[in-house]
């Protein structure tokens, strides 16, 4: 039972929903240009593990982030604070934020150790971060163009959010900056929201930059909340964004929690009170206005809020303020729509700066694939083919920017495992020849299948073992081509070359077993012109006469000097000339 | 006794570990390698040790001429793995691995991948990819210019994948390093195929003759065929 100063009538409440706010404070910058610490993009399949539970096939030990895995976290700092309180439902975690720069050193430097355990990909040393140039976002207010966020280079140059452009400029005089375009912003929220979609299916984006994830139901699924913050954190980290977490009962709390970035979390209604007191009401999502009223009336922190009864709120500060507490607190449910997936995946990506090859491209490439995968994991289906579209040109209209180099990949079979597409992509791209810059990539499925999930047995690998055989032959073909690879059958035909054919068999019922033939078979036949002695009586071969290819001859196994034996034939037509057809090896 | 009895398990347990790292070299590593492939030539079982070709290591056979064996000589062990419905890959051989002799060897063809390269970079690439894996059991490739250090990352590849791993390469490169498990140079001598064990990893160097025709059977060529 909690006893409320104020609030009468209230009824114990047992919170059934944990939501997960997550806040990325610089999203647009972020976009732009990835801010510093990230780790590989998707690794060769060895070092790092899957994104979500299950999916993969990799044969590697995925032991990095794999959220199911009961590995303990030992120097995870969430899990001491858990264990400390472990006893009765009153948990309070401390959950540190990454980025914020508001950490004591003790907590960064452990994240810091973490996350190297972490980022053994293969990668490692391909990756770049692509602009190390200062660049700032600017927004325009009325006249005035202040600085929205900037790049590290830029804030280490000492730019900071609010600062004029006029300033700015004092202060580095080749800044870059870039308009902040709320379209853009929606854009890039809509990719978090596929995104995180892999690890909630109630995701609700709430613009311009924070994403709310109903998390009690993932829990288990991800081993526990240490896992699931890990994998989250790792996973934007991957991306290069700045992500602020919190974690509450309510979704308005969460999101404060978040916005505050501090090391806050709450896991009961019954300890969100408490710990929303303590927050300053500066942080609170109200008008100048109401902020102002409040903070004449002395009212500092939230917990002398919680003391002014509700009808005095209301008459004193108006509806918001009193439905903002309450929604705090639980006492009224906020809507929180999901967030609907569409039924294809087709995404634009526009480069801030023009790419001038395949290989600046690692990087939104593997946003657009990370999406890819959220979205794919919603609609719990593979890719079997998808068209990657380089656009060179910039222009206004985007429906009618239909020229670019288009890219077509196909899967053997469906695919959801996003690291394997991200490799066969990335190799196929390496593959093709541009004759201009790059100013956009989109990216769209063709056609999606229900993808058979791998199973796998307590000990074994893999139980499919033909399906990792495909995955190696997509990765083959990604370079080599597709027509490079084939198996081999053998097709009832009299005629040599036409008795084998390079793909799956056309027909199963041949004349088996042959009688002599070489192992290697002459893609031409070559007039022979060493001295070879005929050791075999002749094996006539006439068919096709209806066909081009009309063969009337008789071969015969001869041998050269060295002790080689070969396939040979003379033609009726002119006897005595000999081609050597094979090698017998 | 039920109270060594897990003992036991826990010490097979701790064996099956360490076999499982290939970096790990251990003195008694010979009695361990029990999962040979038998060549399907007695001669040639005999010299090798463990008596077979070996999964998780490269094999070089370094050839003056193509036609004088040289694949036949591993016609039985690929038979023996596509029967056991393990996949196979032959990357850039230098004709057409020819259908029908391949059925007439007994080669289970469904089982046989086959990857035509452009050149020797991209083969090397191939082979790597195909034995990392560790999804086939055996990668046969053709290279004509290779380096130590490219045979090298073979070699590791074939350890990772444990897969059986065999090249060939010029005789000209008898003379040169390489860090392959197995070196056969093969050389043909009227009717038998000399094959002469240069390296050989937990065996000895020694030559072996094989008669030539052995090779023959498995190509559907019955001697003696009557000349007119």
């Amino acid at each position: 039972m909690i006893n409320l100063k104020g609030f009468s009538g209230r009824v114990k409440k047992i919170s059934l929903m944990l939501w997960t706010a997550l806040y990325f404070p610089q999203l647009y910058i972020d976009r732009l240009c990835p801010g510093p610490g990230p780790g590989p993009g998707p690794g060769n399949g060895n070092g790092n593990g899957t994104v979500g539970p299950g999916n993969s096939n990799d044969s590697g030990n995925s032991s990095g982030n794999n959220p199911p895995a009961t590995q303990a976290n030992t120097n995870c700092p969430q899990k001491n604070s858990l264990d400390k309180t472990n006893t009765d439902i009153n948990q309070h975690t401390d959950v540190p934020d990454q980025a914020s720069g508001q950490l004591s050193g003790r907590l960064s430097g452990q994240l810091s150790g973490d996350t190297a355990e972490d980022r053994s990909g293969d990668l490692l040393t391909e990756f770049v971060t692509p602009y190390s140039a200062p660049l700032a976002v600017v927004v325009k207010t009325g006249n005035q163009s202040r600085v929205m966020s900037a790049n590290e280079s830029a804030r280490h140059a000492g730019i900071r959010a609010g600062l004029a452009l006029n300033s700015a400029y004092a202060i580095v005089p080749d800044l870059q900056t870039v308009d902040y375009d709320p379209v853009v912003q929606a854009q890039h929220l809509e990719h978090l929201c596929l995104w995180a979609l892999q690890y909630s299916s109630w995701v609700t984006p709430r613009l311009p930059d924070t994403l709310l994830i109903e998390t009690e139901a993932s829990l288990h699924l991800f081993g526990g909340l240490e896992n699931f913050v890990k994998t989250l954190r790792h996973d934007a980290a991957q991306q290069g964004l700045t992500l602020q977490l919190g974690i509450a009962p309510t979704p308005a709390a969460a999101s404060l929690f978040a916005n505050v970035g501090e090391k806050t979390g709450v896991l009961t209604t019954q300890r969100l009170q408490p710990v929303l007191g303590d927050i300053s009401i500066q942080h609170l999502p109200l008008n100048e206005r109401t902020l102002k009223g409040l903070h004449k009336s002395g009212i500092k922190y939230c917990r002398d809020l919680f003391t002014i009864p509700a009808p005095a709120l209301t008459r004193r500060f108006g509806q918001p303020c009193r439905d903002l507490v309450q929604r705090l607190l639980g006492d009224i449910p906020e809507v929180c729509t999901a967030f609907s997936v569409p039924d294809t995946f087709s995404e634009r990506l526009d480069l801030p700066l023009e790419a001038p090859d395949v290989q600046a491209l690692q990087f939104p490439l593997n946003r657009l694939m990370s999406a890819l995968g959220g979205f794919l994991r919603t609609h719990d289906s593979g890719v079997k083919s998808m068209v990657v579209t380089l656009h060179h040109h910039k222009t206004q209209n985007r429906q009618t920017d239909s020229q670019g180099t288009q890219v077509t990949i196909k899967f053997l079979e469906a695919t959801a495992d996003y690291r394997h597409l991200y490799r066969i992509v990335t190799e196929r791209l390496q593959q093709t020849t541009l004759t201009q810059s790059i100013t956009a990539i989109t990216l769209a499925t063709d056609e999606l299948e229900t993808v058979a999930r791998d199973e796998r047995d307590l000990f074994q690998k893999s139980l499919n073992q033909s399906a990792s055989v495909n995955q190696v032959i997509d990765n083959l073909s990604a370079r080599l081509g597709r027509h490079k690879l084939y198996s081999p059958s053998s097709v009832s035909d009299h005629r040599p070359e036409r008795s084998w054919s390079p793909d799956t068999p056309v027909s199963t019922d041949t004349d088996k077993p042959y009688p002599a033939r070489p192992l290697w078979l002459l893609q031409h036949p070559t007039p022979s012109n060493k001295r070879l002695v005929i050791k075999s009586s002749a094996e006539r071969i006439e068919n096709g006469w209806w066909e081009t290819l009309d063969v009337r001859r008789d071969y015969y196994i001869a041998e050269d000097q060295h002790g080689v034996h070969y396939w040979v034939y003379s033609e009726r037509r002119e006897p005595g000339v000999f081609f050597i057809h094979g090698i017998f090896a | 006794m039920p109270v060594f009895s897990g003992w036991i398990t826990v010490d097979t347990a701790l064996e099956l570990l360490l076999r499982q790292q290939p970096v790990l070299w251990r003195g008694q590593r010979q009695q361990y390698q029990k999962d040979v492939i038998p060549t399907g030539f007695t001669t040639l079982n005999h010299a090798l040790p463990g008596g077979g070709w070996h999964p998780g290591a490269l094999t070089e056979l370094l050839v003056k001429q193509y036609g004088i064996g040289e694949f036949s000589l591993l016609l039985p062990a690929l038979k023996s793995l596509t029967a056991q419905r393990k996949w196979v890959a032959l990357v850039n051989p230098p004709y057409i691995p020819y259908a029908p002799a391949l059925e007439n060897a007994g080669l289970h063809l469904d089982y046989l991948l086959i990857v035509d390269t452009d050149n020797d970079d991209e083969a090397l690439w191939s082979i790597e990819q195909l034995l990392r894996t560790g999804t086939f059991s055996a990668v046969v490739g053709w290279i004509k210019q290779s380096k130590a250090e490219k045979q090298r990352r073979l070699q590791l590849a074939a350890e990772t994948g444990q897969c059986w791993a065999v090249t060939y390469r010029p005789e000209s490169e008898a003379e040169s390093h390489s860090p392959a498990a197995f070196r056969l140079v093969l050389s043909v001598q009227q009717a038998s195929l000399d094959i002469d064990i240069c390296k050989s990893r937990g065996g000895k160097p020694r030559q072996v003759a094989l008669d030539r025709s052995l090779f023959d059977q498995p190509q559907g060529v019955q001697w003696p065929c009557k000349k007119n």
